[in-house]
């Protein structure tokens, strides 16, 4: 891949010779070509195409993988239908569908702040909230028995001059039993928008303006997919299918609970609104195994 | 035969597999599933070279796309490239020519990357306009239903936000990598012909 010699030498003869046509050496056209794309992309190799081969030999390895894949729900998903007959997965009652606001984030966020503040009607507790804390991959986070002191959604925010920094989806401040020090939790939930510019920078002006100690700071979207320029920063990408394994699991639990049906509505408002898995065999399969993992997990 | 180029063509053909290895973090990706791979560093760097050079060709796709655009409306709107900001999307700023008072950030037009619009991958053109949902609903008055293809609550996109068109780019039945790009532009020049005339209409709500 390497540039000619001669190159800077033509170049030299071009820049020279304003009526060259005839003279310009394929080479040097080659040459010139590579430049650009050095100078457009920034690394030769990683301009150039592939090849259809190479191309139909990763098809093939990522067509093994999702047979794989698809084996592997399968064989995860008939005894669940056994064990769990119960399980949203199953379920067709979408909460949101008749209403159509089955991708509205407003309406999944603030459903979440309910779920998750321990002290509204639906009986769970601190159930759910629980079930979110191994999802951070967090050691000060897990097993620590803890007190909520509130939980907001769309909590507005000044940075010290009274400029509006902007409103957190949801908003949970509480305290570990142990040490009696203050945590936070702020999730900001993305269904089919884009974050807002510089929307996450805000929000942490606003989050570290509190000067809590242990802060989790959640970006929950469909697949999970990291926030915008926010690459190696503290908000944990966490996948709706993820949390909706979670609750699931938690759910069997709280079947004699006031709000059990309107979490189980619900979760399959996630599953089938917001993951798309309208039919089990026509599912993202990938999304899929990440639920049927959850499974499995003991809280 | 211009193509949209053959990473981003399979990209588009392996979009949840992509989804999984070239845009989670290594952590997340559960090992089980690459224990069907020979060899996973040459894996995982072809991974990183396809998408990467399909985030290219999808920009280089989008950029033509709004060049056309440019074009279509050149006589009466001037147009203002938006920074892009996030994924795959181009947009324009729109106001009309000449006039010399008028609000610059009142509207826009752009074609974006959506996962799964109706249960599949697509670029989508869209028009938005200051306002909300009172300026959607004239939007919607002036184009009619015939040109809105969907409203922003179908896309769950900011209110003010009509789709106006969904762009063609069959990659399922490909077996080489190479698809067309030309569809895909006469579209976008169909699409913009049909709505430019009516801007002075949109221009003046």
């Amino acid at each position: 891949m390497a540039i000619s010699p001669n190159f800077i030498k033509d170049l030299k003869f071009v820049f020279d010779h304003d009526r060259c046509n005839n003279a310009i050496s394929n080479q040097f056209l080659s040459d010139l070509s590579k430049v650009h794309r050095m100078v457009t992309f920034g690394d030769v190799k990683m301009a150039e195409e592939s090849s259809i081969d190479e191309l139909l030999n990763l098809g093939r390895q990522l067509d093994k993988i999702r047979s794989y894949t698809r084996d592997k729900v399968t064989e995860k998903i008939e005894p669940l239908r056994k064990t769990d007959p119960e399980n949203p997965l199953f379920c067709n009652v979408s909460l949101y569908a008749p209403m159509d606001y089955g991708r509205l984030e407003v309406a999944h966020t603030r459903t979440l702040a309910w779920l998750l503040d321990p002290s509204k009607e639906h009986g769970f507790g601190a159930s759910l909230l629980s079930a979110l804390f191994p999802l951070f991959d967090d050691e000060i986070a897990k097993n620590r028995p803890f007190k909520i002191k509130d939980v907001r959604s769309e909590n507005l925010h000044y940075d010290s001059d009274n400029e509006i920094l902007g409103r957190t989806d949801i908003w949970i401040e509480g305290k570990w039993d142990d040490n009696k020090k203050s945590f936070l939790i702020v999730i900001e939930a993305k269904i089919d928008a884009p974050e807002g510019k510089d929307q996450l920078d805000r929000y942490e002006k606003a989050i570290y303006g509190f000067n809590i100690e242990d802060v989790f700071c959640v970006f929950l979207t469909p697949n999970g997919r990291e926030a915008e320029g926010k690459k190696g920063r503290n908000w944990h990408p966490i996948s709706f299918s993820r949390i909706a394994g979670r609750f699931a699991v938690v759910s069997r639990d709280l079947k004699k609970a006031p709000g059990y049906y309107y979490l189980r509505f619900y979760i399959t408002s996630i599953i089938r609104d917001i993951l798309g898995w309208k039919k089990i065999e026509e599912s993202n399969p990938y999304q899929l195994l990440s639920y049927l993992d959850q499974m499995k997990g003991e809280i | 035969m211009k193509t949209i180029g053959r990473s981003l063509a399979f990209y588009l053909k392996y979009l949840e597999e992509m989804e999984v290895f070239y845009e989670s973090e290594d952590e997340d990706i559960n090992e089980d599933l690459l224990s069907e791979v020979s060899n996973r560093d040459e894996f995982n760097e072809m991974i990183m070279q396809v998408g990467k050079r399909a985030d290219d060709q999808a920009m280089a796709l989008l950029t033509e796309a709004i060049e056309r655009v440019k074009k279509t409306f050149s006589t009466d709107v001037t147009c203002k490239d938006i920074r892009n900001r996030w994924g795959w999307e181009k947009s324009l700023w729109l106001w009309p020519k000449g006039k010399k008072k008028h609000n610059p950030r009142q509207w826009q037009t752009g074609i974006s990357f959506h996962e799964n619009y109706k249960g599949h991958p697509c670029f989508i053109a869209w028009v938005w306009a200051k306002g909300g949902q009172r300026s959607e609903n004239n939007i919607a008055e002036i184009l009619t239903d015939r040109k809105v293809v969907a409203r922003s609550k179908d896309l769950d996109w900011n209110s003010g936000t009509l789709a106006i068109g969904i762009l063609p780019l069959d990659v399922q039945n490909v077996d080489n990598f190479e698809v067309n790009t030309e569809p895909f532009m006469a579209e976008v020049d169909r699409i913009y012909k049909e709505i430019a005339p009516v801007l002075p209409k949109i221009f003046s709500i």
